[in-house]
């Protein structure tokens, strides 16, 4: 995936050190690498485009403060998606809780071949239900499946027992496939070459 | 297992791509199971992919731009509301879920907040603003006990033996300082696995003092008000909030609570054989709670997927 490419946890850490000292250009480097991944991730839990954005900002703006605080070396992907949900759970508190489907403007043309395996109709399915999850389970799953956070990575950044974390993507996978599963075909063999 | 439970494993696993073991080997040779474990890697990869709503890309650049001309995060950052700095934008194509046209964007407003600097320290941004009123409404039935726990705790110490009157800045007593931390993790908790560990720990606390002061309490009173309390927690604390539990989790949380008790009672069995006779007596009937807690738990263990 594209924005996987260049992560590399040394190069991270030089920038982390040198936005530390105050260079700017390398924190905007930061903000660039992973803004993509918090702005979906908020998407997802805000079912907001516009909220997302402001709260990604607000996040990426909070960890630029609070930067001096953070151990170079640690989990920054971890402290960045800690901040946001602190960010989001502050939002939500003083926002009327709001509960509408993610707004999505469905694109016309087809997928490329690994989304043709998941008709439109099964995604805009996936999507809805996953907008109607209770937003613990929605948390913890799209922190899993877009921020690609180990449990113990989602335990951390939630403050719950790595169990819990495991309970509750498994909650929300369990639950998203029984509302899922008759609009699913079979993935064609090929395409899963670890599994049996 | 069966094919309820296999799938109820790799509904749990990190990576569900990725089987081994017992797993892989039912799902190869059970075309139910594997039809089923095909569907559930397509959903999996399609979760990574969700479509969500195109940006226009202004607050990240806005953002960008801001960064890159404001001083260093030491120093206050002015934050002024930025204007677009061209009102034309290319919208990059959307990897393979959207169209790649080139639109006329419509600016809306960007709001920069403003933020205070330098950090100030009692404002982490990585700590979420806590609402106690919420969290004492959820978690009533495991603060009560908490409370009770530690009312009896304090109660009981200041009740116990002839000891002198503690002068300040005496030491602290450690079992009641322990009490109050794990009090204060237990009102934290928010979900039922977490106040299940933190009362694990009271259990332990509570059956260690008991051990500890075997031999020296004269009466046996401390050790039976301390198993009092060892007893509502097992018994009482721990059981209720382990039927919260559901499926796997329960099953992974219970395990090692069980593993718990079942040290704590042959602790206690251990001490029994050497203390007196009215201590030895009370670590019995702790040790007792602790086999009584691991039937209880084990029953609800097996009762996690039925």
């Amino acid at each position: 995936m594209t924005r996987d490419a260049g992560r590399l946890p040394g190069d991270e850490t030089g920038l982390i050190v040198n936005a530390q000292a105050g260079d700017r250009e390398a924190y905007a480097t930061l903000v660039d690498r992973y803004w993509e991944r918090l702005y979906r991730w908020l998407c997802h839990l805000t079912r907001d485009g516009h909220t997302a954005e402001d709260l990604a900002q607000e996040t990426f703006l909070k960890a630029y403060a609070a930067l001096a605080s953070f151990r170079a070396g640690s989990n920054f992907r971890a402290w960045l998606f800690r901040i946001a949900h602190n960010n989001f759970v502050n939002q939500r508190r003083s926002a009327r809780h709001n509960v509408q489907p993610l707004s999505v403007d469905w694109p016309e043309d087809d997928a490329g071949p690994e989304e043709a395996a998941l008709s439109r109709e099964a995604m805009r399915t996936l999507v809805e239900a996953v907008s109607r999850l209770p937003v613990d389970f929605r948390t913890a799953l799209m922190m899993r499946a877009e921020g690609e956070l180990s449990f113990k990575e989602i335990a951390e950044i939630l403050e719950i027992t790595e169990e819990t974390a495991r309970w509750r993507v498994f909650k929300a996978r369990q639950k998203l496939m029984n509302i899922l599963e008759p609009d699913l075909q079979p993935a064609p063999r090929e395409t899963n070459r670890n599994s049996p | 297992m069966n094919c309820h439970q296999i799938r109820h494993r790799i509904l749990a696993l990190e990576q569900p791509s990725v089987l081994s073991g017992e797993l892989a080997g039912h799902v190869k040779h059970c075309s139910s199971c594997l039809t089923w474990y095909r569907k559930f890697v397509q959903f999996d990869r399609a979760m990574s992919r969700l479509p969500i709503p195109e940006s226009d890309g202004f607050v990240k650049a806005g953002l960008l731009e801001k960064i890159r001309t404001s001083e260093p995060p030491i120093k206050e950052i002015p934050l002024a509301r930025l204007e677009p700095a061209a009102p034309r934008v290319v919208v990059p194509p959307k990897a393979k879920l959207s169209p790649a046209p080139v639109v006329e964007a419509k600016p809306r407003p960007i709001k920069i907040a403003p933020l205070p600097m330098p950090v100030n320290l009692e404002d982490d941004p990585t700590r979420p603003r806590r609402s106690l009123g919420k969290l004492a409404a959820r978690f009533w039935p495991a603060s009560l006990v908490a409370a009770t726990l530690l009312v009896g705790v304090i109660t009981w110490m200041s009740l116990r033996g002839n000891r002198p009157v503690p002068t300040p800045p005496g030491p602290a007593d450690p079992l009641l300082d322990q009490l109050v931390k794990l009090n204060v993790e237990l009102a934290k908790s928010q979900s039922a696995s977490e106040r299940i560990v933190v009362l694990a720990r009271l259990a332990d606390e509570l059956n260690q003092e008991m051990r500890d002061i075997a031999r020296a309490d004269a009466t046996g009173e401390n050790m039976q008000a301390l198993e009092g309390m060892y007893k509502k927690v097992v018994l009482t604390g721990l059981i209720v909030q382990a039927k919260e539990l559901r499926g796997v989790e329960r099953e992974l949380v219970l395990k090692k609570i069980v593993e718990g008790l079942k040290q704590a009672e042959q602790n206690a069995q251990q001490t029994a054989a050497q203390a007196p006779e009215h201590s030895a007596r009370v670590l019995r009937d702790a040790a007792a709670v602790a086999k009584e807690g691991q039937k209880r738990l084990d029953q609800l263990i097996r009762e996690a997927f039925t």
